[in-house]
């Protein structure tokens, strides 16, 4: 059943179906980078469609149907973090599952292999502030929080990669 | 190193490389939201009805509908059409078909999502629109609207229609409410901490249930509670997003319990699985256990590929189903399976 609103207009698309068809490849690269694997990136980009489905109306009628979308991903994936997935992400002493590009573009990598270790709600600051370029206020408006809690979870972050990389290169120099 | 250039780069660089897998079907998206809301309602809204008898073991339903536990499906009608099936009686409980409700077989005014009908009172939830997020509550009985409940104030209703729990919020305020139907009494209040209604934030609870007792219960991802009138709060350890019905598979989803607890319903597949995450399962079938005894569970099917989306209890004897022609949510019938008869029928609707 196609649900005809006004047209979305950072998209262009009129209809629910057309919006999932000229985003999921954006909010799956989103959600991959939040995830760090397939699986994960596939079940919640899925999750946050249904719920823009549930919400359509709200999403066409908002100035920015893609922040609003962002809000429910972001939301969606802090809320669905259960604690066992992310004790076992913890545990598990693995970089994340990298599977895309070349050999040769994974070594240059250094910082992805620990952003699963940043606990959700910092991964989720520092992928919506480096990847979608967001400022303090938009990542506040996405996660539902204060721009002052934004600030201090991105200090947290990039205080704890950049002990991270220090170890690393410690250890490895 | 500069760490934030640095963390640029490389969010683009693994961003770019993903190689994104074809994008989901939006019909399975869209009965992924329709399913999701049906669940919702459902939660609010346990169904009631009693089953005269336990059925113990497979069965085959006769004519049109045909299928056991065990055996493969054995589609004995190729139709998709529920309207196959023998026509019967007008639904003889409040109901809804598409986005209307019907009380008496009149039709109410407005879009709802969700009816339950026990002991003489139906609390019927109403829509605020297509996307809408905001519901109100209508309280029926015998037939005339008796009340309107707060908007979002996510009413719930005991099994057997005695009991009335819901959320009362004002500013900087809200409240845990116990009514008792049968004399319109409130049995109990208990603030809230207002910071944890209707919030985005983890700490978000909900009504989960009203126990026949007045017993509520109510939670989030955080924290799940349980309160009786009269009593004390207390921690319990269930999920609030299970129901609070044990003895039944664990893949059952939303069972509905008889009023009397004896036997529970569920949608499912010809094979007696209910996974909605399995899309394209069809849900064509509607499974009943009596509770704790897996011994007795027996599925009876509709016409193959048909697309069950609700269930309730009607009388003692009869559920009734809200049942697609298919998955792309091609007319709606109302459908009356008889546990006792072990047949299914259309019911008869405007």
């Amino acid at each position: 059943m196609p649900l005809r609103t006004r047209a979305v207009p950072d998209t262009g698309a009129a209809t629910y179906e057309e919006y999932v068809g000229a985003r999921w490849t954006a909010l799956y690269r989103t959600a991959y980078l939040l995830t760090t694997n397939h699986a994960d990136a596939e079940d919640l980009a899925q999750a946050a469609l249904v719920k823009t489905y549930l919400s359509w109306s709200k999403v066409a009628a908002a100035a920015s149907p893609d922040a609003y979308v962002r809000r429910i991903l972001t939301n969606e994936f802090l809320s669905s973090r259960r604690p066992l997935r992310v004790t076992r992400e913890q545990l598990v002493d693995q970089p994340p599952e990298v599977g895309i590009g070349t050999p040769e573009t994974h070594e240059r990598l250094a910082l992805w292999p620990h952003i699963s270790a940043l606990p959700p709600k910092q991964r989720a600051v520092i992928v919506l502030r480096y990847y979608e370029d967001l400022s303090e206020q938009q990542i506040a408006d996405a996660l539902g929080c204060s721009p002052g809690t934004v600030k201090s979870n991105a200090s947290a972050a990039l205080r704890s990669l950049r002990a991270r990389i220090g170890t690393t290169e410690g250890a490895s120099s | 190193m500069n760490l934030e250039q640095t963390l640029s780069q490389e969010l683009s660089v693994v961003a770019a490389a993903i190689d994104a897998p074809p994008p989901p079907a939006v019909g399975a998206l869209v009965r992924k939201a329709e399913r999701t809301r049906t669940r919702t309602s459902a939660k609010r809204l346990a169904a009631t009805g009693t089953v005269a008898a336990a059925v113990v073991g497979a069965l085959v339903l006769g004519h049109q509908l045909g299928r056991t536990t065990s055996a493969p499906p054995t589609p004995t009608n190729p139709s998709h059409n529920p309207t196959s099936l023998p026509t019967g009686a007008a639904p003889r409980v409040p109901y809804i078909l598409g986005e209307t409700l019907y009380v008496d077989g009149e039709p109410q005014p407005g879009m709802w999502i969700g009816v339950q009908t026990a002991g003489g009172n139906t609390l019927a939830l109403q829509s605020g629109g297509p996307g809408s997020e905001t519901t109100t509550a209508v309280l029926f009985r015998s037939g005339a609207m008796l009340e309107r409940l707060p908007a979002d104030a996510e009413p719930m209703m005991s099994r057997d229609g005695t009991k009335l729990a819901m959320i009362e919020v004002s500013p900087g305020k809200a409240d845990l409410v116990v009514r008792d139907l049968t004399d319109d009494r409130e049995l109990g209040r208990l603030p809230l901490d207002p910071a944890t209604v209707r919030s985005d934030s983890e700490a978000t609870v909900h009504l989960t249930a009203v126990d026949d007792d007045g017993t509520v219960h109510w939670g989030g991802v955080l924290v799940n509670r349980a309160w009786k009138p009269g009593g004390t709060p207390v921690d319990v350890a269930e999920n609030a997003s299970t129901p609070p019905v044990k003895g039944f598979p664990r893949g059952a989803v939303d069972v509905r319990l008889s009023p009397d607890g004896r036997l529970g319903a569920w949608l499912t597949d010809r094979d007696g699985r209910s996974d909605p995450r399995a899309d394209p399962t069809y849900l064509d079938a509607v499974t009943v256990q009596v509770p704790n005894q897996p011994g007795t569970r027996f599925t009876l099917a509709l016409p193959e590929k048909t697309d069950l989306r609700g269930i309730s209890w009607e009388t003692t004897t009869d559920v009734l189903l809200t049942v697609f022609e298919d998955q792309q949510g091609t007319r709606e019938h109302l459908v009356r399976c008889s546990v006792k008869e072990r047949e299914c029928e259309v019911a008869r609707t405007p």
